[in-house]
This record gives structure tokens, sequence and C-alpha cells, in this order.
């Protein structure tokens, strides 16, 4: 199973919401898909990232007590909105009709390695998104 | 944010973090779990997050085994690492990472043990990952965890999944 498991994972905003609330409606749901991620060896595990305009969004402060959940369960590592970057998200946006917040999650999504689920609750934007996308682009909803 | 109340929130992390003067939880406004929760953590989480925001970087002497050293001066020559350094340092990271969240895990398990997840759970969640058919099927999904966990303890969501594509299979060539 384990050659099957994601390289990386992308959280979008309400993921995120998911997994720093511990009474949030789908924090069993989505802290059931980090762990499950977490496989059987060391080395398969994919890592999470988390585009900074999700985090912005979400509230998620790294330093805040409140974020200590979130930080530890998914040890997600930023994806950075560079000037490439923006770049990259105005055309998602400009070709999808997607938010921009969306917009950096596909964009995120684009630079991680392969295979990549994106984590979201919003399966249809995310679904037109991967189909344009290269290469195994999951999208499991939260 | 204002300066000042950056210093407060750097304040507030800064006992959060390190795990002083832990308020314990009462399940306050939307029963969001604090850093109080998880002080055998805080200290480790507080280094990467440091390390995150301060790289500021030391001499340090570390033994290597030869093959690995050279090994890596091999990578680096193919160009797939930087430095030899930054391939050490890069895998340590990672492990500390995993670490992290091994412990943040089981932390959170043993203090909410309701929450912790059933084995067909876990290869539910598994199979969703992997895009896995078996997804749709969390009967067998389960039927398969609880046959696995009544002859061993020590298995996990691939060999659930395993066994379920396994019992799937016969079935269909039935």
């Amino acid at each position: 199973m384990s050659d099957f498991l994601p390289k990386a994972i992308v959280l979008d905003d309400e993921a995120v919401q998911a997994l720093t609330d511990r009474s949030h409606p789908k924090h069993a749901r989505a802290r059931n898909l980090i762990d499950a991620g977490r496989g059987n060896k060391e080395a398969d595990r994919p890592v999470v990232v988390v585009p900074v305009a999700v985090r912005i969004e979400a509230g998620w402060d790294r330093t805040a007590p409140s974020a200590s959940l979130v930080n530890r369960l998914t040890r997600a590592t930023d994806v950075v909105l560079d000037g490439q970057a923006a770049d990259g998200a105005g055309r998602w946006r400009g070709a999808l009709g997607v938010s921009v917040v969306d917009a950096t999650v596909i964009e995120a999504t684009d630079r991680s390695p392969r295979p990549v689920v994106i984590l979201t609750s919003d399966v249809e934007d995310m679904r037109r998104a991967a189909a344009l996308l290269d290469g195994d682009v999951r999208v499991v909803r939260i | 944010m204002p300066a000042a109340d950056r210093s407060d929130s750097q304040l507030d992390t800064g006992a959060a973090e390190s795990g002083a003067a832990p308020t314990p939880h009462e399940g306050g406004a939307g029963d969001t779990l604090d850093a109080a929760l998880f002080e055998p953590l805080d200290r480790l989480a507080t280094l990467l997050l440091e390390l995150d925001r301060d790289p500021a970087t030391v001499v340090t002497s570390v033994r290597v085994p030869r093959p690995l050293r050279e090994a890596l001066g091999l990578a680096v020559e193919l160009g797939h690492e930087r430095s030899v350094s930054d391939a050490l340092v890069s895998a340590a990271r990672r492990r500390l990472d995993h670490l992290v969240q091994d412990l943040a895990f089981e932390e959170y398990y043993r203090r909410y043990p309701e929450n912790r997840p059933t084995l067909a759970d876990l290869a539910l969640a598994a199979a969703e990952l992997a895009d896995d058919p078996l997804k749709d099927k969390p009967e067998l999904l389960a039927e398969v965890a609880e046959w696995l966990l009544r002859r061993q303890t020590d298995v996990g969501p691939e060999d659930v999944l395993m066994a379920a594509a396994g019992v799937e299979h016969e079935r269909m060539s039935a």
C-alpha cells in the first residue's frame, strides 16, 4: 500500500480548520487522513504542505498556543507565495474562476511531488483543477 | 499585526511552546486544543519552529560512516544534493518532524482515547489517500480488519488493504 500513498498532501482552508479544532465536525475525518498518511515506513510518509494564503484565511498562526495541535499533527510546510507563485495562482484564478486562496492551493499542488492529494471541502473546483494538472493528482473530500 | 500585539503573542508563545505554566484544558470555546496538552513535545516543537525562523548555524563535529560520506559526495556531484551538510541537515530535520508528529498523535490518543480511530478507520482513510477502489468498501475493510486483529495485534492499515484486496480478488474470480 505504501507505494500508493501520496508523496504530498495539500491542505485547504477547511482542512486546516478541521485539524485545528477538536470540536469541528470534520476533525476526526481530517485527523484520520493525516494519521493514515504516516504509513508504515518513514521514508514513505507524505509531506504535508499548506499555502500561506490558506494559513491566513484559516487564522493559523503557528506561534499561537491554539495552533499547537495542527502544528504537531501535520508538521505542515508553508508554501510561500513569491512572485512566480503569484503569477501561477493568478493564471489558475483566471482559468477556473476560483477564489484567490483556492488558486494558491492549486498552484501549491502544481509544485508538489506526485502522487499528490488535495484535502478540500471544495471538491468540484479542485477536480476541475486536477484535470488540468499533470500527473497523479487526487482530490479527497474533507 | 501591530508591534505591541506581536510582542504579546511572542510572550504567549514562549510560555506555551516551552511548557511554562501550562493552563489546564477546560474544553473552552470551540474545545480547541492548546499547547498545554502537549508539554512533553514543547521543547522539541519550539526548536523546530526556531529552525524555520532563525536558521543560524553552528559548526559541529559529527562522525559519519565513510561509505555514507562518499555516497553523499557522489549525490552532490550528480546534482541531487546541494552539499553534504544540506543533505545531513535535511534528513535530520525530516526525522525530527516525523518524531514530533508521532509523539503528537500518541499524546493526542492518550488524552482522548475515545477519539482513537479503529484499524478499519485508518484503512479506509489510507484507501482514500491511495485512491484505491477499496475506499468504496468500508464494510469489507472492517470485516478484514477484525479478522486480522483476531489473529495478530501488530497490524497496520496497509495490511488490511492488502488482505482486503486479496479477498476481493478471490470473490471476483469465484
